[in-house]
């Protein structure tokens, strides 16, 4: 009896030994603690959205004049600049773009319209990313929309469904 | 024959023994207290004395003393107790011998006519030899009982003078205590060796110097005791 | 076995399971208080170095807008790194496939996990080991603004690499004190169990002694009570079981003393009459002779049976003297041989006995004594058993041996164990004229009050190969008076 007891004590002992054990001594490798978003400022410059090996990019230009949402498709039309091109930004919007003219809807849901001489159906699939993206920027810049509100591209050949940019 | 003066104080005791004594053809003269059998002493003479040492009044022991101290007179001690401390003090207070009671009166008789040999100078060990002996200090004559020291007689009892004269019968020569008893006190072999002791105590007492550095009478542990060597 | 036993007691002993008890507890409780401090400590510690690394981080980003062109160039990053390094830390900057790091010459120290969580838009931190040395990384993207209150990711990531040395030391530094305080504190576990072991084995182990003393016969033993716990009940009836057995001991004492001392004062009270009667059968056993015939048997009988009665009556009060322990020996050097010829020549019985007496034995002993022995072993002989008797002396240094025989039927084992009690009788029918039957109990106890240290005088009773009962008597040949009479 007095074995068996003197064992329990024992079994206490070890498994509490264990336990500091595991718990270590020291600084240990930890794994990947969250905290909150992302540090976040105010940006100068219109926005404009380019691609880099097929994805969006942002890219801020020093502002020349009226940031307007259509001012900001024409420099985006335009294509990269040189040292934008340079670091290899590409942009797949023709540049047959221009002119457009962004309009946005009687009401606040409605979203915005942007109106092109270009063949809408025709734009490739980042390339309507990169209008929908910079129009709303642009938009949500001026204040009169946020920056998930719906873009209809509209050429001459129709329309395209609205699209909200994938960017959020 | 002998004056016997017996102090008891119980009376069926005392009268038996003075029914006895009286038979074997002593005067027997009986008292029951010390005070009486002193008073006694005092106006008449005796040859010894058979004393209880359990007394109403004045005890045994008193007694004992207050004979010694008017003579030489010879005591048996009946002790009713066979207590060793009794014997011890009795013996101390002078007395010559004891016996126990009951006592058959053969006994006693027998004790009786041997301290009266004593008394009487039967010195059968000392008659081949006549005249002065001289050791150290003491003087020894054997003839006239006489012991003298410094030239001054000294005054021994009976068996105190019995057990001097056996001892320095041989001198330097060692005598066991049992060989004392039957020498001094005829005892046969079973006397009590304290006799001896006690004895030979008060016989140092009168001619030693020092009692307790003894010169004259030497114990010899062990064996007994031993005249000299001087 | 024997040998194990003790030991074994020892380890499974109060004290030691205390011991064990208190030292189990210090230590638990220790580890638990020290483990669980030192863990929360370094919790705390830790989130706070990373709470102000990432506040800092993000105090020091926040200068770093507007952000007025993108993409940056890989001077602009570099710039960015080295704004963000210092002493504590280096930043690494990421830009798609640019790179640039402040400091430290390091590889890439950056967790793929922790790039995906910043790609994701979030702070993130992570703690690693670079370099064998904890390291805190920190990363952020650098986001951009929108009116709305959104915000757009820029693409750019910043990541800061603090090292985390500092805290390890602090961390390492609690631990220390953790084991010392735990060191210490099962030190003081150890010391109270002692303590305390002390204190509730110390009644335990009075008890004990108590307890052995009582056993040992000392019946005053009594514990002292301290205290209300269970020892001290223990304790209380220890005392009261005492207390009960000393008052029924000392009354069954008191009892058999007071039997004693009636039978002693009754002796001492016969002593007179019988002094009186004594001194006069010598006169009745003259003139018995004389008296015409029943007068002179009747006066034979009475002179006998007094003598008898005497006898009788020493004896009981040589008896009650042993009994109370008052007899005392009258030592001598005695010649052994010479003593028991003289017994045997005294009462006549020289003649009928086989004495083998080597002379020259003496010995220290009180004659008197030896003389009641040897005269009742062999007055015994005579009456019990069957001539010839023979007395045997033998000696060595320390003891001297007689051996007294006959060459009757022996005696029978039931009476060889009561042989020497009191007025035992072996033959009931016998008469009592034939002795006090005190005789052999007087014997016994004379030879036993022979003693010389650890020597003590025996008789024993026995048979011989012959078939006659044999009693030896063994006297130490140096024997000392506890009494000091002489």
């Amino acid at each position: 009896m007095t074995r068996r007891r003197t064992g329990r004590a024992l079994l206490a002992g070890g498994l509490l030994l264990g336990t500091l054990l595991a718990t270590g001594c020291g600084v240990r490798p930890s794994a990947v603690i969250t905290g909150r978003p992302a540090v976040s400022g105010p940006a100068q410059g219109v926005g404009l959205y380019l691609l880099a090996q097929g994805e969006l990019v942002l890219v801020l230009r020093p502002a020349t004049g009226d940031s307007a949402p259509a001012n900001n498709l024409a420099l985006l039309a335009a294509g990269p600049e040189v040292n934008e091109r340079r670091q290899g930004l590409t942009s797949e919007v023709p540049a047959g773009l221009d002119p457009v003219t962004v309009t946005s809807a009687a009401d606040q849901s409605g979203g915005l319209t942007v109106r092109t001489n270009t063949a809408a159906r025709a734009l490739s699939e980042n390339a309507v990313d990169q209008i929908v993206c910079t129009v709303a920027d642009a938009a949500a810049q001026t204040g009169f929309t946020n920056s998930s509100t719906p873009v209809t591209i509209v050429g001459p050949d129709g329309a395209r469904p609205p699209q909200r940019c994938p960017i959020s | 024959m002998s004056q016997v003066l017996l102090i008891e104080d119980h009376q069926t005791v005392r009268d038996g023994l003075q029914l006895a004594l009286t038979r074997q053809g002593h005067t027997v003269h009986a008292v029951g207290t010390g005070e009486q059998g002193l008073e006694r002493l005092r106006t008449t003479s005796s040859d010894v004395v058979v004393l209880d040492l359990m007394l109403p009044g004045m005890d045994g022991f008193e007694v004992c003393r207050r004979i010694r101290q008017l003579g030489d007179l010879p005591i048996i001690m009946l002790t009713a107790r066979n207590d060793d401390m009794d014997v011890v003090a009795g013996l101390e207070a002078g007395a010559d011998d004891y016996v126990v009671k009951p006592v058959q009166a053969r006994v006693l008789e027998a004790r009786i006519r041997a301290v009266l040999r004593r008394t009487a100078g039967d010195s059968r060990r000392g008659g081949d030899r006549t005249g002065l002996e001289q050791h150290g200090a003491l003087t020894i004559d054997r003839a006239a009982l006489v012991v003298s020291k410094d030239g001054k007689p000294v005054s021994l009892a009976p068996t105190e003078l019995r057990l001097l004269l056996e001892l320095s019968h041989t001198p330097g020569q060692v005598l066991s205590r049992q060989q004392l008893l039957e020498a001094v006190w005829e005892h046969g072999y079973l006397g009590d060796s304290r006799l001896v002791d006690a004895c030979v105590q008060r016989v140092r007492a009168k001619i030693e110097v020092d009692s307790s550095a003894p010169v004259f009478i030497q114990t010899v542990r062990g064996f007994g005791y031993r005249f000299g060597p001087l | 076995m024997t040998f194990w036993r003790p030991v074994a007691a020892q380890v499974s002993g109060l004290r030691v399971r205390l011991l064990l008890a208190f030292a189990l507890l210090g230590i638990t409780t220790t580890a638990v208080v020290a483990s669980g401090s030192y863990v929360q400590a370094r919790t705390v510690i830790l989130q706070q170095a990373q709470d102000a690394a990432v506040m800092s981080l993000t105090d020091q980003l926040t200068k770093v807008y507007p952000i007025a062109q993108l993409p940056p160039t890989q001077d602009e990053l570099e710039l960015l790194a080295q704004r963000l390094s210092d002493r504590e830390s280096f930043a690494v900057v990421v830009y798609r496939d640019m790179r640039a790091q402040g400091g430290s010459a390091l590889a890439d120290p950056l967790t793929p996990e922790l790039r995906q969580q910043v790609r994701d838009g979030d702070i993130a931190w992570q703690r690693v080991s670079l370099a064998g040395e904890p390291a805190l990384l920190i990363g952020t993207q650098l986001a951009l603004d929108r009116p709305d209150g959104t915000s757009r990711p820029s693409g750019v990531e910043v990541y800061s690499v603090r090292n985390l040395v500092p805290e390890q030391q602090s961390i390492d530094q609690l631990a220390t004190r953790a084991w010392l305080t735990g060191g210490l504190s099962l030190l003081l576990a150890v010391l109270l169990a002692l303590l305390s072991a002390r204190g509730v084995l110390r009644p335990v182990r009075d008890l004990g002694r108590a307890a052995r003393r009582l056993g040992e016969g000392d019946l005053s033993t009594r514990l002292t009570v301290r205290g209300v716990d269970e020892l001290a009940d223990v304790a209380r009836t220890f005392n009261d079981t005492a207390g009960t057995l000393e008052r029924q001991v000392g009354e069954l004492r008191r009892m058999e003393s007071d039997a004693r001392r009636f039978v002693a004062d009754v002796s001492h009270e016969l002593r007179t009459p019988l002094a009186a009667m004594t001194a006069v059968t010598d006169v009745l056993d003259e003139e018995a002779e004389h008296l015409p015939g029943d007068a002179g048997r009747a006066a034979r009988l009475v002179s006998q049976e007094t003598q008898n009665l005497t006898q009788l009556v020493n004896d009981l009060i040589e008896v009650s003297r042993f009994d109370s322990g008052t007899a005392r020996l009258a030592l001598d050097d005695v010649d052994v041989a010479a003593a028991v010829t003289a017994t045997l020549r005294i009462r006549g019985w020289a003649d009928r006995v086989r004495a083998d007496l080597p002379s020259g034995v003496v010995a220290r002993l009180d004659p008197r004594r030896l003389d009641v022995i040897v005269a009742n072993l062999v007055a015994n002989a005579f009456r019990h058993g069957a001539e010839p008797v023979s007395v045997r002396l033998s000696a060595d240094p320390d003891w001297v041996t007689i051996e007294v025989a006959d060459q009757g039927p022996g005696l029978d084992p039931e009476v060889l164990p009561h042989v020497f009690d009191r007025l035992y009788k072996a033959d009931t029918a016998r008469s009592r004229s034939e002795g006090s039957g005190l005789g052999l109990a007087i014997s016994w106890e004379n030879a036993r009050l022979h003693r010389h240290g650890e020597r003590r005088g025996a008789l024993v009773a026995g048979n011989g190969p012959g078939g006659g009962a044999v009693f030896t008597l063994r006297l130490p040949r140096e024997t000392t008076d506890p009494g000091g009479a002489r």
